[in-house]
Parts: C-alpha cells; sequence; structure tokens
C-alpha cells in the first residue's frame, strides 16, 4: 500500500489552471524529487496538498494512508491535513515576531499529541526534546527563546522548519525548495536532518532546482514538472541528465 | 474663570470639531479649560469637590495615611502633608489645593513597588465637578502607582512629579471611569533630572471616556520609558509630548490601542529633541474591529542643535473587520544635519500566509488567529521596561480578544 497517492489532479487559481489532472505515488519511506523550470507548478502542488485556500481544486482526489485506509484529505481543513501527517516546509517561511520559537512549537507539538491521542508534554519535558532535535541540526537553544523566523537568516529559517518537521513526526514532508539559500555546511546539515528521518513511517518529497541537494539526500524517484503535470519520471540518474543537459530535452 | 454650576457630560457632546478625522471632540477645551502648563491650571481653575478620599499606602512599613474631604472646610492655596486629614462639606470648594506628598524615607528604606495611590470620588452627585491637583516630590521612589476610579460625573486631575538626580523612578496610572456618564480628563507632568531614569505606563480599562495628556520633560542623560496601553474605550484622547532639553537623552514610547464596538481610540505622541545626541523609538500598535475607529499620529521634531539625533518611529495596524478604520501617520519635522530619523507606518488586515503557515502546523482557525493577534500585542512587550511583563499578564488578553 501506498503512503500517498495523488488521482487525476487539477487544479486553479484566478480560473487559470496549474496543475492538470496529475498522478504521483509515493510508498512507505520513498523520497521523490520534483525538478523543473521556474513556474512550472511545483511549488503549486505542494500548496494544493496542504490546502492552501488561494487555490481551487477542480478535479482528483489526494490520498493519504491512514489507519490502513487510503483516505482523501481534499474535504479537510488545513490543520486537519497538518494532523493526518502532511507537513509543507516553506520556501519562504514567514515570521512571527511576538510568538516565541518555543511557544509555538510546543503547541503544534502538544495539538498533535492529542490528536493521535498521545499524552501531551509540560514545557519542561518538550524543551528536552526540543534540545536535543536542536543539537542534531547544530541550532543555537537561543532561536527558541526568538520571535517564530523573526530575524533569522535564510539558513535559520530553513533549519528551523527541518526542526518542525522532526518535531511533528509527519507521514508526509513536502520541502519546498529547502535548500535555497543555504551554504554547503547548512546543506549538509540541513540533509542530515532529513535522512535521520528516512523511515518506513515518513515519506519525503523534495522540490529543488539543483542536484546537489540530491548528492546529499538519494532521492528513489526524480519527477520532471512541466506545466502543471509530471512529464517524466526517473531514478536518481535523471537529475543528473538534467544537471547536465537542462529541461528542454526532457519535453522535446 | 468659573465652571458653570450644574455640568455633565453630555453638555460637552457634539460641540466642536476637533478631530482630524472629522469626529466630534466632546470637550471643548478652548472653551473650558486650558491645559497646557500647570502653571495656567492652578491661577485660572477651580472646582466644587463633594467627596475626595485620597488614601496613601505603603505596604513596607504596613502604615497606611489618608487624606480626607468631607466636611466644612473652604481651602485655598493649602498644601498638606502626606499624613492630614481634610475635611469638606458637600457644598465645600477646593481652590488650588496643592498636595505636596514629599516621601522623606531614612537611609536604607526600601519601597519597592507598593506605595500606591487609590483616588475615589464617592457619591458624587451627575452635576458635580470634581478636579485634585497634586504635585509629588519623589526623592527616591521606585515604585508608585496611581488607581483613579471615577464614579459618576466628569473628573479633572493634574498631577505634577518630580524627581531627584541620579534616582530610577516608575509610575503607573490606571483610569476607570466606572459608569457610562464618567468622563476623565487628566494633566501629567514629569520631571526628569539628569542622569535619571522614569518608567511610566498607563492603562485605561475598557468602556472608558477620557482625555489624557502626559508631558515629559528631560534633562541631560535621562532616560523617559513610557508604555500606553488602551484597550477598548469608548472614547479617549492620549496625548504624549516628551521634551529632551538637554543633549544625550532617551525617550521610548511603546502603545498599543485596542479599539472594538463604536469606540474610538486616539494618541498623539510627539518627542522634541533639543539639544545633540538624544534618542527616541517611538512603536505604536492598533487593532480595530466592529465599528471602531482609532488612530496614531506621531511627531518627531528635531532641532537645529539636535546634531547626532537617532530616532525611530514605527507604526502598525491590525483591521480585523471591514468597518472599523484605522488612521496612522507618522511626522517629521528635520531641521538638523546628520542625523537619522527612521520613520514607517503600515495598516492591513489579517495576513492570511501567517493563518496558513500556522494552520499548516496544525492550529484550528481559532487558535491561529489568536496566536497571530497575540503576538502582535506581544512583540510591544519584549522592552527592558519593568512593568512590561506585569502589564501583559494584567492584560487578559483571552478576554480582550473574546471582545475584538
Amino acid at each position: 500500500m501506498n503512503l500517498f497517492e495523488v488521482k487525476n489532479l487539477s487544479a486553479t487559481i484566478d480560473s487559470l489552471e496549474v496543475l492538470k489532472s496529475m498522478d504521483l505515488k509515493i510508498g512507505p519511506g520513498e523520497v521523490h524529487a520534483f525538478m523543473g523550470p521556474n513556474g512550472s507548478g511545483k511549488s503549486t502542488f505542494s500548496k494544493v496538498v496542504a490546502g492552501h485556500p488561494d487555490y481551487e481544486v477542480t478535479s482528483g482526489e489526494v490520498l493519504i494512508e491512514s489507519g490502513f485506509e487510503m483516505k482523501n484529505i481534499l474535504d479537510l481543513e488545513i490543520y486537519e491535513r497538518a494532523r493526518e501527517g502532511v507537513f509543507l516546509g516553506f520556501q519562504y517561511p514567514v515570521s512571527l515576531p511576538g510568538l516565541s520559537n518555543f511557544d509555538f512549537l510546543h503547541l503544534a507539538f502538544n495539538t498533535q499529541c492529542e490528536h493521535q491521542g498521545a499524552a501531551v508534554l509540560s514545557r519542561d519535558e518538550f524543551e528536552t526534546l526540543v534540545l536535543a532535535k536542536m543539537k542534531t541540526l547544530k541550532m543555537d537553544p537561543y532561536f527558541l527563546k526568538r520571535g517564530v523566523n523573526q530575524g533569522f537568516s535564510g539558513g535559520e529559517k530553513k533549519r528551523n522548519e527541518i526542526l518542525q518537521m522532526m518535531i511533528l513526526s509527519p507521514r508526509l514532508s513536502i520541502l519546498d525548495e529547502i535548500d535555497s539559500g543555504l551554504d554547503v555546511d547548512a546543506l549538509q546539515v540541513v540533509a542530515a536532518g532529513v535522512n535521520s528521518m528516512r523511515n518506513c513511517q515518513h515519506s519525503v518529497l523534495l522540490i529543488t532546482h539543483y542536484q546537489r541537494l540530491l548528492d546529499y539526500i538519494e532521492p528513489d524517484f526524480v519527477h520532471i514538472f512541466k506545466d502543471g503535470k509530471i512529464v517524466k519520471s526517473g531514478d536518481a540518474k535523471l537529475a543528473l541528465e538534467v544537471e547536465t543537459k537542462g529541461y528542454d530535452w526532457v519535453t522535446r | 474663570m468659573k465652571l458653570p454650576e450644574t455640568l455633565s457630560f453630555k453638555d460637552f457632546t457634539q460641540t466642536q470639531k476637533d478631530w482630524d478625522l472629522g469626529f466630534n471632540f466632546p470637550h471643548p477645551k478652548e472653551e473650558f479649560w486650558n491645559f497646557t502648563s500647570w502653571k495656567n491650571l492652578r491661577e485660572s481653575e477651580y472646582a466644587p469637590v463633594q467627596t475626595l478620599f485620597l488614601c496613601t499606602k505603603n505596604d513596607s512599613t504596613k502604615n497606611t495615611s489618608q487624606i480626607l474631604i468631607c466636611d466644612d472646610e473652604k481651602l485655598y492655596d493649602n498644601s498638606f502633608d502626606s499624613v492630614e486629614k481634610i475635611n469638606l462639606n458637600e457644598n465645600a470648594q477646593v481652590e488650588n489645593a496643592l498636595f505636596n506628598l514629599d516621601f522623606k524615607l531614612a537611609s536604607g528604606a526600601k519601597l519597592n513597588q507598593n506605595l500606591a495611590f487609590p483616588i475615589f470620588f464617592r457619591n458624587l452627585a451627575s452635576s458635580s465637578l470634581p478636579s485634585l491637583h497634586l504635585s509629588l516630590t519623589n526623592k527616591t521612589s521606585r515604585g508608585i502607582t496611581f488607581d483613579l476610579k471615577i464614579n459618576k460625573s466628569y473628573f479633572v486631575g493634574h498631577f505634577k512629579l518630580d524627581q531627584s538626580p541620579g534616582t530610577s523612578s516608575n509610575i503607573h496610572t490606571r483610569l476607570d471611569s466606572q459608569t457610562s456618564q464618567s468622563f476623565i480628563q487628566t494633566h501629567w507632568e514629569f520631571e526628569i533630572p539628569a542622569d535619571s531614569k522614569f518608567f511610566h505606563s498607563k492603562f485605561t480599562t475598557p468602556e472608558t471616556k477620557s482625555y489624557q495628556e502626559f508631558e515629559f520633560t528631560q534633562d541631560s542623560k535621562s532616560e523617559a520609558h513610557s508604555l500606553n496601553l488602551s484597550l477598548n474605550p469608548q472614547w479617549e484622547r492620549n496625548h504624549y509630548l516628551f521634551k529632551q532639553k538637554k543633549s544625550d537623552s532617551l525617550s521610548e514610547f511603546k502603545s498599543l490601542q485596542l479599539a472594538n464596538k463604536k469606540g474610538f481610540s486616539e494618541l498623539i505622541a510627539s518627542v522634541e529633541h533639543r539639544e545633540k545626541k538624544g534618542q527616541s523609538d517611538f512603536q505604536s500598535k492598533l487593532i480595530a474591529t466592529d465599528q471602531a475607529k482609532a488612530s496614531s499620529r506621531g511627531k518627531v521634531l528635531i532641532e537645529p542643535p539636535a546634531l547626532e539625533t537617532d530616532s525611530n518611529q514605527q507604526i502598525r495596524g491590525l483591521l480585523l473587520n471591514e468597518k472599523a478604520e484605522l488612521f496612522v501617520k507618522p511626522e517629521l519635522e528635520v531641521y538638523a544635519d546628520d542625523v537619522k530619523a527612521n520613520h514607517g507606518a503600515a495598516v492591513g488586515p489579517l495576513d492570511l500566509e501567517k493563518m496558513f503557515y500556522l494552520m499548516s502546523r496544525g492550529y484550528t482557525k481559532p487558535m491561529a488567529l489568536k496566536c497571530i493577534k497575540e503576538a502582535f500585542v506581544k512583540e510591544l512587550f519584549s522592552s527592558s521596561h519593568p512593568r512590561s511583563e506585569e502589564l501583559l499578564k494584567n492584560l487578559n488578553l483571552d478576554h480582550i480578544w473574546e471582545n475584538t
């Protein structure tokens, strides 16, 4: 049984069709990568799956495995999709000055615990958990006291996204250009964080422009996206081909 | 100038357009009062007082002293120590009464944040017009709270605080007009001497109608920090003025205005940099919902001698309803070279991308909304103001959001 499936998904924004009859299957523990030229619909896909209100789904299903059944999440609210295990790592995370990163993470974590019927953690218990995760990501504990993404550099924001992923333990993580703005060291740290989450309970969909991320997170499948749909799929070698030949040869 | 024998709040309404926004200012101040200076007020104003209860309380010594006006007396240019008891009958008049409360603390005496002036006007007839002129010489105090509760009628307060050089003071004023007929007008003057720090905070309870002026006069190397909290007033105007008369002064002002229902809240905050190397930082935030209207105007004046001034004013407004209105206007008047004068203003609805971000982490819509509004508010309270945390705690944001 797949962990995540997309069937015949089409979506519009302001009457403009941006996803066109898209299909995708992701098995448990698999890492998929979306590549494609700018404006091809990669990020749009991630937002549609997460439930962004700007987009209207005109057809299709988005299914996630839940209790050995495939559940369509398109009828769910944004927060319900998150609680079902869909995590979106933002390309441009917003900042929330005034809301401490710790409080933000703690509430998100406990909300998820409650949804799963697990015991919530006290502040002290949660602090122990989050500090251990931050150590993996080589994040300064000081970032817990700051407002969410307030004054964070590009790399710090991306690490914070991965920290949230590690805290919330989703079923499917869609990481939208998680490598943009990262230096080599930060890229390795972020990749190590993602790799630490590779297991049969968690699948990953990477959206990227560059092969270099895939040097650190080896994908099981690579899909080339163009004009709102997948035009070619393959294994990790496909990304290498794109790196040398560009996208034109794929669609020619 | 004598006041009319009978005066009620309705006499003040709808008489003069005093608002840039086109609202009617319910109090034609030119006609009745002149609050431009302490001196003018003392020379020209008097008012009948029926019952004035002024209580000073110092928890560190467990002694309570009171000033009580309730029996036959006519007071004229009198001065009273904090332990005096003053009695007036219901027809008595207080004219230019000046209460000099001079706290002389022995060396080593501790006066933390325990000194309070709960001032109650009780049993006031609707026609009464109480006023209070209070001058306080503050030599060593650290924490003083003025808690004004006004029951009925129109109240006028005029307060002046002198602080000894080299000290650190902390003044908190809380206004509570307890009935819908009450209207409170106060004027506060704070002299901040050289090398001194002054922390001020002001809190107005919901449904209040008031007009308040705060004037801070700063000597060299002095610091003035002020927090303004206006919570869903019925009608409120606050006027803050910081005068940096000498060099190396610092003025920090943070303001939060919440307006709901058909409430109106206006803030005018100005700083005058008159000498060099002054610093000022003004942060104003507004949230309006229902059919409320709120405005915030900031003005930074940098005079020719005020070289190397570093000023910053930022105004941020959040509109939660299509019918609510906000008006923001940062102003600059710069007559000196070699200065920094940052300013900015922004008004907008709720940021839906923030909502989406929080909801994508499992927050429900109400949870996300609450977080965004609280974050908007809490950002103001990250300052080093000693009352900051306490005020935020006392704000009871949950209750406020229910009404916003």
